[in-house]
């Protein structure tokens, strides 16, 4: 074999992969330009950029693995002189997996869903190797007990991603009582996205590499399933793996990078140690990414302050609730009580989506959801714009109760509610004009000549910070930031009471993020709708609402003033959920980090 | 003024097909595949096409599903295929030249009547014996009989019931009960007693329900696959919709059959035949031991007239079966307006889209050539297209300025082309016809049953049963044969005419009733009920080792009893 | 096969029995409302009104509808008799029908025919998967170059053109000119194994040209789809070879939906390919269908009908089985 049992332990300075000069053209478009990077055993570099910056297609370039219409440039050299830009398949073959490995950013996609996990792993071990299947067998459940799932240690390792795989695996439950074997016994779709990507991680190093590149691989994930990745690939490097993280997102750099290098637009633009980057940046990109991050606990006035104090603070000046006068003595816009949403399907027990779950929001506030992938976040956005009945329990939507509602009335108060969605292109219908689309909800529910609809449209498109001459456009002939706005913009056509904003930022670069964040919550100030703002992220709901409900396996676990309930969780969940968020600061991820792994 | 064809894509592919065919025609065929004389001979190593063939094989490639070989469910000729399995008391002599007659089978001669013409009785030959050698007796020809009444076995050529007494209501022997007005006199001898004379009597008794069914073996369900024969060949073999392979029959004789020469050892029917693909087949002498049992189709007809090769494969016959245009004298009830039609029908073009002089010759009488009895006349002039100034004159007459009408045809190519001719024809003297073309069974059910009000006009052909006069003319123009299955279609009624047609019917002698029936046709033609379009030739293909293949004007169809076989 | 699979093919089969009551009742049915009277058949010549009375009751077209669609239902399950006594016409279960034109049940012609269409229909799916299989491969990773244009050519031909029009070429081309093959009849497989397979290699291939064309650009659009998904990116990092990653991985995942595809259209064939059938004078069901429509005899059009529809629902389930069992997501 070409790696030595010592790879692991080589000198710690010495690169085993230096790229030089590398160039990623595709037709018509340079997407990275005379990029350097050394991967070095130990160290795990962070390629850091948002999307288009060229930092994926320049990693995976270095293996041959960029899409075939790309064409690279430049020199990839391993430790013992193969150049790998260039060379034929079968070196490349030779190389990957053995030497280099990759993991990706979806890893129910990146395994095949027609084979059992087992049958990858014999299939990615005898690419390098003879082995008998038993040999294959051992050596895989040797490998995933590498990466915590193994015998005893899956159940523990991945607990948050449980209530949603408990569901999808049925019989397999993997996830519950998961031994290697039952791992590798299962298809893909039988476990949860925590653990598919443990197993990916674990087929890459079937063959011991040298260099792992891993292209954004917790993305996709919930964010205590992140920090435990996070600690996995950590982990790897201080066995002596050179890791490459390929990552657009701050805190995750923070947390284990050892080196930056920040793309853009396929040239790097500053590099450097972790430390010096977040501490000193230089380049005005670096600083403004920096200062585009949304930080947990940002707007307060200290860290180190008591979080005993806040608790009681008012939320910051920028953000009061400028609706009526007093919210409280109108009825509240939403009021869900002992609310219970049952799913059952034949042949399975039912699942409680919702469990008895209590919500309130008044006029003109801005509440949070926060809550991982299966939580019940969506069913909930369901119930509030009644695309979902409830089993049991009480919806009031303005006041009025929707259940025994008739068809005209729910239609009165669906125009009154605005829905906003996480992907606009999905939302957004591809052949017609965003003019056309954000009149849609004028033309069924306004009466409205024309000219009207078109000046209104216009309005819009004003409100949303957008060029009204934008109107004739259509969605794809847009940024992904303008497709948001053109959302934002539908879903308050009619002047709403309520928008329900499900995810609205999570698709979009932390520049635009931060852009479209602002201009959301000038236009909430301004026309002073209610806002039912749902999101995984901790920092951009800080960031929105004054108060939180955190929702977990169907429950609500903790409410409260934002503030309050992000500085001094009661919940263990909401607990571990905190923690496990990594903040864009090296020093204090650190400190966090410990504390987390004591506790 | 051309009809909307409802099938413009099939037309459209029948005419690429017929396109193919013709190409094929000059194809050249090497030694291959293909090739008949591997079939012959070398059995062993044959990894070719047909079933092996011994010397003396005769096939016949058919592109229908059935071959029918129940006497009572056949409607088969006295010289197709049935004929070589099954005896009747008579049968026919088809040579070439010669008028067809009536003579003699199983009976010795083709029947003697009493005085009152209601008797007619038959004395069998000597001699005769079924497949396993039980001889033919008087009683077989009676079951034989008695079973075409049964109800699970109708459905063949029953002119005898309504001729023979007390037939009503008779359901056949399974019950236990006979029908008295068949005599067994001896065990050679039969008698038939009739309800009123009929001189067809002996064509009648060569119909196929006059073969001797032996009852001891008489299984209604399985009869018609496993029949037990009294011809020349027995059923060695039968494989529903597939092949029925005949061999040679030990008991039976040729010193008792004079009609029958029996040359091949075997027959083989391939059943399920594409009509193109034979005629091509054929056409490349493969194999040269087989004939087709279906018509050339009229296209490729026209398309050989320049081929002098396919001269030695086809046999064409002299023009024979009528076609025909009904006039429905319910809706078009002014006998000047009819005769006008008559006149103003192009019969040249007609002919032109049956495939021209190989297709027909024009018509201007209803009995068929090479029936007895007929007599050739013209009662609406000899004009090949027509005689527009009369016809124009008639309509002037009966005071008809414009007419529309509906014709009513088949939607085959062939059956389309000859309406749009005719309705060409008629255009010239302002008569707007509309086409009105339709599935084959839609046409039966429209001009057959019910009472004909969606029709003016109707396109038909006919070749009778037997060659008399009687089955020619009755079926077309009596009014009992108006609508519930009948063929009168064009609901033609005038008592006279029944009357006459009873009476001519009903003389026993030939030489009598043939001036009768001569009558009776003019007559019909007076009222002008249709118009005689052309007497059709038959084309018929077979292969090079083939002899005695001829077609006469009637039957129309090759003489299968006199077929033989080179090597 | 887990439980939850065993069920779900369970109520797969349930619906598909319900389904087939309902299309039996439909065909008779719609074929009840046929223009010609399917007594006629059963006349003879000359025909009487009072003989095609007989022949109506004889066969039971002058019961009401409902008492006909009941008698054809019990039929299937408990045979028929047609008539009384000795004379009377006995068809066993399953019963589709009497054919008087042909004497014999529906059942038995179509039983000694279908194995015709079987050899036809089966032999024709083999090759046009494998032939379309290996096309729409060819096609995808050779995308752009001489081979893919002139394979998708190709498809475009045996996509459009109808089977008659392919049917008489080949036996122009193949049979006549070149004498290279048998242009017609049917040889038993119990016969002559090889004679069988020779005078259906001309039948086969023009099939196979037809249904495969669908299936090469099928298989070509799940290739180029599936090469672009992240799970055969992950397994060339791992170092498999291309020719791993197209027979191990993509493969599965291309044929998965193109397997059921397959037994949908051999059920469609095997309840006749009429037109094949009929220019290569194979006695198969489609050409005993099609000589029934042109003699009218409806027994026969109506039991063919079913059996079509009954193999077609069945291949739907088999294509459902197929389905559950190739795809451990469903």
């Amino acid at each position: 074999m070409t790696t030595a049992p010592g790879a692991y332990a080589p000198t710690p300075t010495r690169p085993v992969l230096t790229a030089t000069g590398v160039t990623v053209t595709f037709p018509g478009v340079r997407a990275a330009d005379a990029v350097s990077l050394t991967a070095v055993p130990g160290r795990v570099v962070a390629l850091l950029g948002e999307s288009g910056s060229g930092k994926s297609v320049t990693a995976m370039g270095l293996v041959g693995l960029a899409p075939g219409a790309a064409t690279v440039s430049g020199s990839a050299e391993l430790a013992d002189g193969t150049e790998l830009i260039g060379a034929p398949r079968p070196v490349l073959d030779a190389v990957r997996g053995a030497r280099v490995a990759a993991v990706f950013q979806e890893p129910m996609r990146a395994l095949n869903p027609l084979l059992t996990i087992g049958a990858q792993f014999r299939l990615a071990l005898a690419a390098h190797r003879r082995m008998s299947a038993a040999a294959a067998r051992d050596r895989a459940v040797t490998l995933l007990g590498q990466v915590g799932l193994g015998a005893d240690a899956g159940a523990v390792a991945d607990a948050a991603g449980a209530a949603d795989a408990a569901d999808a695996a049925g019989a397999g439950g993997g996830a519950t009582s998961g031994t290697a074997e039952r791992v590798l016994a299962s298809y893909p779709h039988e476990l949860s996205g925590g653990q598919v990507q443990r197993v990916c991680i674990a087929l890459a190093l079937a063959n011991e590499p040298e260099v792992l590149l891993a292209d954004e691989p917790t993305t996709a994930l919930d964010v205590t399933v992140q920090a435990q990745i996070l600690d996995l690939l950590r982990d790897l490097a201080r066995a002596g793996m050179a890791v490459i993280l390929i990552t657009h997102d701050m805190g995750v750099v923070a947390d284990i990078a050892d080196d930056v290098v920040i793309m853009r637009e396929g040239v790097i633009v500053e590099r450097g140690a972790v430390g010096d980057i977040f501490a000193h940046p230089e380049h005005p990109y670096t600083r403004m990414l920096l200062d585009a991050v949304p930080r947990l606990g940002a707007g307060l006035v200290d860290h180190a302050v008591d979080a005993a104090a806040v608790a009681d603070a008012e939320p910051v000046a920028t953000r009061p609730p400028t609706g009526p006068a007093e919210p409280a003595a109108s009825a509240p816009v939403v009021a869900l009580t002992d609310l219970t949403v049952t799913y059952t399907r034949r042949g399975r027990r039912p699942f409680h989506a919702l469990d008895h779950v209590d919500l309130r929001i008044d006029a003109g506030e801005v509440v949070g959801l926060v809550g991982e992938s299966g939580s019940g976040k969506s069913t909930l956005a369901n119930v509030v714009t009644s695309l979902q009945p409830p089993t049991s329990g009480e919806v009031r939507i303005l006041g009025q109760r929707l259940d025994g509602l008739a068809p005209a009335e729910r239609r009165r108060i669906q125009a009154r509610t605005g829905i906003v969605f996480q992907d606009p292109a999905g939302s957004l219908n591809p052949r017609a004009t965003i003019g056309a689309s954000i009149a849609e909800p004028l033309v069924l529910h306004a009466d409205l000549g024309a000219a009207a609809r078109a000046e209104r449209v216009a309005e819009l498109l004003r409100l949303v910070e957008l060029d009204p001459a934008l109107a004739g456009r259509f969605p794809h002939e847009m940024s992904g930031g303008q497709r948001q706005r053109v959302a934002i913009a539908r879903a308050i056509a009619l002047d709403p009471a309520l928008v329900v904003a499900d995810e609205p930022t999570s698709a979009l670069d932390v520049s635009v993020q931060a852009a479209v964040l602002e201009m959301f919550l000038a236009l909430q100030r301004r026309l002073g709708f209610a806002c039912l703002f749902i999101s995984h992220d901790l920092a951009v709901v800080e960031e929105v609402s004054t108060r939180v409900y955190v929702l977990h396996a169907g429950r609500v676990v903790e409410a409260g003033p934002t503030s309050r309930v992000l500085l001094d969780p009661q919940d263990p969940y909401t607990r571990d959920l905190i923690a496990a968020v990594p903040v864009p600061d090296p020093a204090r991820q650190a400190e966090r980090r410990a504390a987390r792994h004591a506790g | 003024m051309l009809p909307r064809s409802p099938h413009p894509r099939r037309r459209r592919l029948r005419a690429a097909a017929a396109a193919l065919a013709a190409g094929a025609m000059l194809a050249l065929s090497a030694c291959g595949a293909n090739d008949p004389s591997r079939n012959t001979g070398a059995v062993g190593t044959d990894t070719g096409t047909q079933a092996p063939a011994a010397a003396g094989e005769l096939q016949v490639l058919s592109s229908s599903n059935e071959l029918n070989l129940d006497p009572a469910k056949s409607q088969s000729m006295a010289v197709t295929s049935l004929a070589l399995v099954h005896r009747r008391l008579t049968t026919w002599r088809v040579e070439p030249g010669q008028e067809v007659e009536v003579v003699p089978d199983l009976a010795t001669d083709t029947g003697t009547v009493s005085d009152d013409g209601l008797t007619w009785t038959y004395t069998l030959r000597d001699g005769l014996f079924f497949e396993d050698g039980t001889p033919i007796t008087a009683a077989d020809i009676k079951y034989g009989l008695e079973r075409t009444y049964a109800p699970a076995l109708s459905g063949g050529l029953t002119y005898h019931r309504a001729l023979l007494a007390g037939g009503e209501g008779y359901t056949g022997p399974y019950e236990g009960q006979h029908l008295d007005s068949i005599e067994v006199v001896d065990d050679s001898t039969i008698a038939f007693h009739l309800n009123q004379p009929a001189g067809d009597w002996p064509w009648i008794a060569s119909t196929p329900a006059f073969s001797p069914v032996p009852e001891a073996q008489d299984d209604p369900e399985s009869y018609a696959r496993e029949p037990v024969a009294s011809g020349p060949y027995r059923v060695a073999s039968a494989n529903v919709g597939v092949e029925v392979r005949l061999e040679r029959n030990e008991y039976w004789s040729s010193d008792i059959d004079q009609m029958r020469t029996a040359e091949p050892d075997t027959i083989v029917w391939q059943l399920g035949q594409d009509t193109q693909t034979t005629t091509q087949r054929l056409l490349n002498d493969q194999p040269a031991n087989a004939i087709s049992a279906s018509l050339v189709p009229a296209s490729t007809l026209a398309q050989l007239a320049s081929d002098p090769a396919s001269q030695d494969r086809i046999v064409t016959s002299d023009p024979g079966p009528l076609q025909y245009l009904s006039i429905n004298t319910e809706r078009v009830a002014d006998v000047r307006v009819r005769q006008a039609i008559n006149y103003a029908v192009n019969k040249a073009a007609v002919l032109i889209a049956m495939g021209g002089e190989r297709g027909g010759a024009i018509a201007t009488t209803y009995i068929s050539p090479g029936i007895p009895g007929r007599e050739e006349y013209a009662l609406y002039g000899t004009e090949p297209e027509g005689d527009v100034a009369a016809a124009q004159a008639l309509l002037d007459e009966a005071g008809v300025s414009s007419l529309d009408l509906v014709l009513l045809t088949r939607n085959d190519s062939d059956s389309v082309a000859r309406s749009e001719a005719i309705a060409q024809g008629l255009s010239r003297v302002g008569i707007n016809v509309t086409i009105d073309a339709v599935e084959s069974a839609t046409f039966s059910e429209r001009a057959t049953q019910g009472d004909g009000s969606s029709y003016d006009l109707a396109l038909g052909s006919w070749n009778p049963d037997y060659p008399s006069p009687n089955a020619n003319l009755r079926p077309l123009y009596h009014s009992a044969e108006i609508g519930q299955g009948g063929y009168n279609t064009s609901r033609y009624a005038n008592p006279e005419v029944d009357a006459a047609i009873d009476a001519a019917a009903a003389e026993e002698d030939p030489e009598v009733a043939g001036p009768m029936w001569a009558a009776v046709d003019r007559m019909i033609a007076e009222d002008a009920p249709s118009v005689p379009l052309a007497f059709a030739r038959n084309s018929f293909i077979g292969g090079s080792a083939v002899g005695n293949y001829y077609v006469e004007p009637f039957p129309a169809y090759p003489n299968y009893l006199v077929l033989s076989v080179e090597g | 096969m887990n439980r939850r699979t065993l069920a779900r093919i369970g109520v797969l089969a349930t619906q598909t029995l319900l389904v087939l009551v309902i299309i039996v009742a439909l065909t008779f049915m719609v074929f009840s409302a046929w223009p010609a009277d399917p007594a006629l058949l059963a006349c003879g010549r000359p025909c009487t009104p009072d003989r095609l009375e007989s022949a109506r009751v004889f066969l039971g077209y002058d019961q009401p509808w409902y008492t006909q669609v009941w008698n054809y239902l019990t039929g299937i399950v408990a045979g028929r008799t047609f008539g009384e006594g000795a004379g009377a016409i006995h068809c066993d279960a399953p019963c589709l029908g009497y054919s008087f034109r042909l004497g014999a049940p529906v059942t038995s012609l179509i039983a000694s025919r279908a194995p015709v269409t079987a050899s036809l229909a089966i032999g024709a799916a083999v090759l046009w998967l494998l032939g379309g299989v290996l096309a729409g491969m060819v096609s995808a990773l050779r995308r752009g170059t001489f081979a893919d244009r002139g394979i998708m050519a190709l498809t475009v031909v045996g996509v459009s053109a109808p089977s008659y029009l392919l049917g008489l070429l080949g036996i122009l081309v193949f049979g006549f000119t070149l004498d290279m093959v048998p242009v017609a009849n049917y040889v038993p497989f119990s016969t002559s194994p090889i004679d069988w397979a020779w005078h259906l290699v001309l039948p086969w291939t023009v099939l196979a040209f037809i249904n495969a064309a669908v299936y090469a650009r099928l298989v070509r659009g799940h290739m180029l789809e599936n090469l672009g998904l992240d799970y055969v990116r992950m397994a060339r990092s791992l170092g498999l070879t291309e020719r791993t990653v197209i027979s191990r991985q993509v493969l599965p995942n291309v044929l998965t939906p193109v397997i059921p595809l397959v037994a949908l259209d051999l059920g469609a064939l095997l309840g006749g390919a009429v037109i094949t059938e009929r220019v290569f004078s194979m006695p198969g069901v489609g050409s005993l269908l099609m000589d029934a429509v042109g003699q009218t005899d409806l027994p026969v059009i109506v039991g063919v009908t079913v059996f079509a529809a009954a193999i077609v629902i069945l291949a739907n389930l088999v294509a459902d089985i197929l389905a559950t069992v190739l795809d451990p997501r469903i």
